[in-house]
């Protein structure tokens, strides 16, 4: 019985406070210029007012730096949120200054901070902003050290950011429009577990910026004509579902060192690049990349971080299948896989045939997989064509490269691939050994019209073999750097490049059989000018040379074999130097003596003052040819 | 004699006052001016890239055409290009970033100038392989350089256009700090 009175006064006190609280909620008003019973400024206002009670500012133009340090509900009476504007008084101060949980700000149009911001959450918690017009400030809303705030259908433009967020989390940001912010629509760094959701950012630097900023959320958002849409940064586990980021000048979507991030159901169109991943573990499902000048690509040459990603087929681009494979064995892709695009990390004995892959990072990108072959593929309009990295084993066979913007094929740290017979034209470069590959056979493949070099061989990339390559129409035709040494190149034909074969501190390969003519230079053994390493001890007999300038030797270098029986370049009978001609037809070779007639000269050639080809080749005679056979001269 | 010793005098005094008015600069003066910089340039290649050949290049321009120019060298974070204009009065900062995921940074380096309240007291530059003219107009820089001849020219034609081209006598960088009260 007596619990029981307990209990009943315990309510009834309760209640008490309840009501003598709510009773205490006032209304204050705030009109422009002042009047009986309102405040001319809000700042009087909110000094006037105590925590709960409502501001309610009438239509008007109001110039202050406002300093709230309350719970108040700050609230434009006129619906028409361009009728009741405040301009920071001070630029150097936001218009509004929040320094308590709970506050409520609605209605107004806020500018003039240029200098700071229009609302500053200021370690807050619970704070809803919404239905606000933003323009001339630096950062239209800014929440440092802010959770659980509320930020809705807000109008930020003009300013040179929109929304941003420092060390702010559990913020819902929602249904606000961002556009022609200089700098970001929204940005947040170090700010975790947020979600955005049906925003929109046009025509800034970018439109959604995360660093550092993991588990937020990112959903039914549009970024587009923006230089970068939705670009993470170091931003692991965030989910961007449902958004379209179109027209965006690089990237439309852009995952950097954000591992375990889920894409799902996003448009990407009409960007530079589509969609881009610098990161592993993350999911892709349902993503359409389209008219995007690259619409997918995932990691760049050279990189040996994990690539474990589950991209399934209902990823598209330009409308065919993302395969995406990872640890596959065994299998075959042809022309009825209808794929637009394909990865193969740690696989084995992948079949690529007969594929059109156009407008991507890569056409196909291999890491990893060994015992593979592709064949007759038609790749075009790709940053790079082809990509091998960490793979033996591999063939590549009669596939087409063309227009790439860098490399039509890249074996970085391959083993034992042979590439041949395929045709590279109108990239910058055709194919590119790198990253100490070793043991490759290049065969009968046509480079063509490259901007750069037609095949490149460097960071010691050794004991390849190159021949009956048809190289034609670069700065270089045959160009070996970084102590790429022990290559053999043989009978290859390299034609109209600026050099036909540069080497820059490379030594001990052998350069024989190939027929270099019609270049500004034919063969340049350089030194490395940055280490300086020399081009030493190759040794470069056999070769045809007939170009401008045929050779320049910086390095200590073998110009011809021992005299050795069997067929020369030029048919005759023995192995020695080379034939020296001129595109005059006066060349060296072309006019020396050979008394013996074994059809190398009696004298010996200068290469350089100490370089010397001590058996250079000769024709056999024209004009003898001509007296034997015919008598006369 | 003595009168002829004095009218010559009075003649070579007259000769130095008529060449001062008609040469005002002293050799002295004109010593200084020969060494006083056209203004002072921090450069650098942004955080995450090591491309500096373009860099290099225009620093190297900007020198010799007597700016003072303090290389950051490469790798250099938004917040020590702020830090390094505020330490040294900077005229100039120039950024360089040659791929599509630091240029970025250049938007970094506005809001940290902006941040450390110097925005006004400088001018910046962008260049690198990817960067254009429209992306220097998106992201509030002032120039856009493509090289070194050009780096000059609008280096100067900036300083002529922002402080009617008086070496070193806009306010200095650190006679403003707009932000601090918020400590941004």
């Amino acid at each position: 019985m007596k619990g029981k009175r307990i209990l009943v006064l315990t309510a009834v006190f309760v209640l008490l406070i309840l009501i003598s609280t709510s009773a205490s909620a006032t209304t204050l008003y705030v009109k422009e210029g002042g009047g009986t019973g309102e405040y001319g400024n809000l700042q009087e206002a909110i000094n006037a007012a105590a925590d709960g009670d409502v501001i309610l500012v009438r239509e008007g133009r109001y110039s202050e730096n406002v300093f709230v340090n309350k719970s108040l509900d700050i609230i434009a009476k006129d619906p028409c949120i361009n009728n009741t504007v405040i301009t920071a008084l001070d630029p150097e101060y936001p218009v509004f200054h929040v320094t308590s949980d709970s506050v409520n700000i609605s209605g107004f149009t806020l500018k003039g901070a240029n200098l700071t911001y229009g609302i500053y959450l200021d370690g807050v918690s619970e704070n809803k902003i919404s239905n606000n017009s933003f323009s001339g400030n630096w950062r239209s809303i800014v929440l440092k050290d802010s959770h659980e705030n509320s930020l809705e259908n807000n109008c930020l433009s003009n300013s040179d950011n929109g929304i941003w967020l420092e060390s702010s989390g559990h913020n819902i940001i929602k249904d606000n429009k961002a556009d022609f912010n200089r700098h970001y629509g929204f940005y947040l760094n170090a700010s975790e577990n947020n979600t955005l959701q049906n925003n929109c950012a046009f025509k800034g630097a970018i439109g959604i910026y995360m660093e550092n900023s993991s588990c937020c959320r990112v959903l039914d958002s549009e970024t587009s004509n923006n230089f970068y849409g939705i670009y993470l940064t170091g931003s692991r586990e965030s989910l961007l579902e449902n958004n379209t980021a179109n027209a965006n000048e690089m990237y439309g979507i852009y995952l950097g060192n954000s591992n375990g991030s889920t894409l799902k159901g996003n448009i990407a169109n009409t960007n530079h690049w589509g969609i881009n991943l610098d990161s592993s573990f993350n999911t892709l499902q349902n993503n359409t990349m389209s008219g995007n000048s690259r619409n997918f690509g995932a990691y760049t040459y050279h990189y040996t971080g994990e690539m474990n990603n589950t991209i399934d087929t209902s990823n598209t681009v330009d409308g065919k299948s993302i395969y995406y494979l990872v640890e596959v064995s065994n299998k075959t892709l042809d022309s009825d896989s209808n794929a637009g695009v394909v990865y193969c990390i740690n696989c084995e004995n992948i079949t690529l045939k007969d594929l059109v892959l156009q407008n991507n990072s890569f056409g196909v990108y291999l890491y990893n997989t060994q015992n593979s072959l592709l064949e007759e593929n038609n790749i075009s309009n790709c940053e790079h064509g082809v990509y091998l990295g960490n793979c033996s084993l591999t063939t590549l066979r009669n596939n087409d490269v063309n227009l790439s913007e860098g490399d039509a094929f890249i074996l970085s740290n391959c083993r034992n691939c042979l590439a041949e017979k395929n045709n590279a034209s109108n990239n910058m470069a055709g194919i590119w050994l790198c990253d100490a590959s070793r043991d490759n056979l290049l065969k009968e493949n046509t480079v063509t019209l490259n901007s750069w070099c037609c095949i490149d061989l460097g960071d010691a990339s050794c004991k390849n073999t190159l021949e009956r390559n048809t190289l034609s129409g670069a700065y270089e035709g045959i160009y070996l750097y970084g102590a790429s040494e022990e290559n053999t190149l043989n009978n290859n034909t390299i034609t109209a490049s600026s050099y036909g074969l540069f080497t820059e501190g490379c030594g001990n390969n052998t350069i024989s059989g190939n027929c270099i003519s019609g270049n500004d230079v034919g063969i340049s053994l350089n030194l490395n000018w940055t280490d300086g390493t020399n081009s030493d001890y190759n040794t470069i007999y056999n070769n045809y040379l007939n170009n401008s300038k045929n050779s320049e030797d910086f390095g200590i270098n073998t110009w011809n074999i021992s005299k050795t029986e069997g067929g020369n370049i030029v048919g005759g009978p023995y192995l020695g130097g080379n034939f020296w001609a001129s595109p005059e037809g006066d060349g060296f070779s072309e006019s020396a003596s050979d008394e013996n007639g074994d059809m190398i000269a009696d004298l010996p050639y200068n290469v350089t003052e100490t370089n010397y080809d001590y058996l250079p080749l000769v024709f056999e005679k024209p004009v003898e040819k001509t007296e034997n056979e015919y008598g006369k001269k | 004699m003595y009168v002829k010793k004095l009218n010559l005098l009075v003649l070579l005094i007259l000769g130095i006052v008529a060449a001062q008015f008609i040469f005002p600069v002293s050799a002295g003066a004109s010593c200084k001016q020969e060494n006083e910089s056209l203004g002072t340039v921090i450069i650098a290649t942004v955080e995450g890239d090591s491309h500096t050949y373009g860099k290099d290049s225009i620093a190297t321009a900007l020198e010799e055409e007597g700016f003072e120019v303090i290389d950051l060298g490469d790798g250099v974070s938004a917040e020590s290009f702020a830090a390094s204009a505020k330490e040294n009065k900077a005229d100039f900062v120039f950024s360089f970033a040659s791929m599509s995921t630091t240029m970025i940074r250049q938007i970094q380096i506005e809001e940290q100038l902006k941040a450390a309240g110097i925005r006004d007291k400088v001018i910046t530059g962008v260049g690198g392989s990817l960067i254009t003219q429209t992306w220097a107009d998106r992201i509030g820089a002032d120039i856009y350089v493509s090289g070194p001849e050009d780096a000059v020219s609008r280096a100067k034609s900036a300083l002529l256009k922002s402080n009617n081209s008086l070496p070193k006598t806009r306010n200095s960088a650190n006679e403003s700090a707009i932000c601090k009260s918020l400590n941004v």
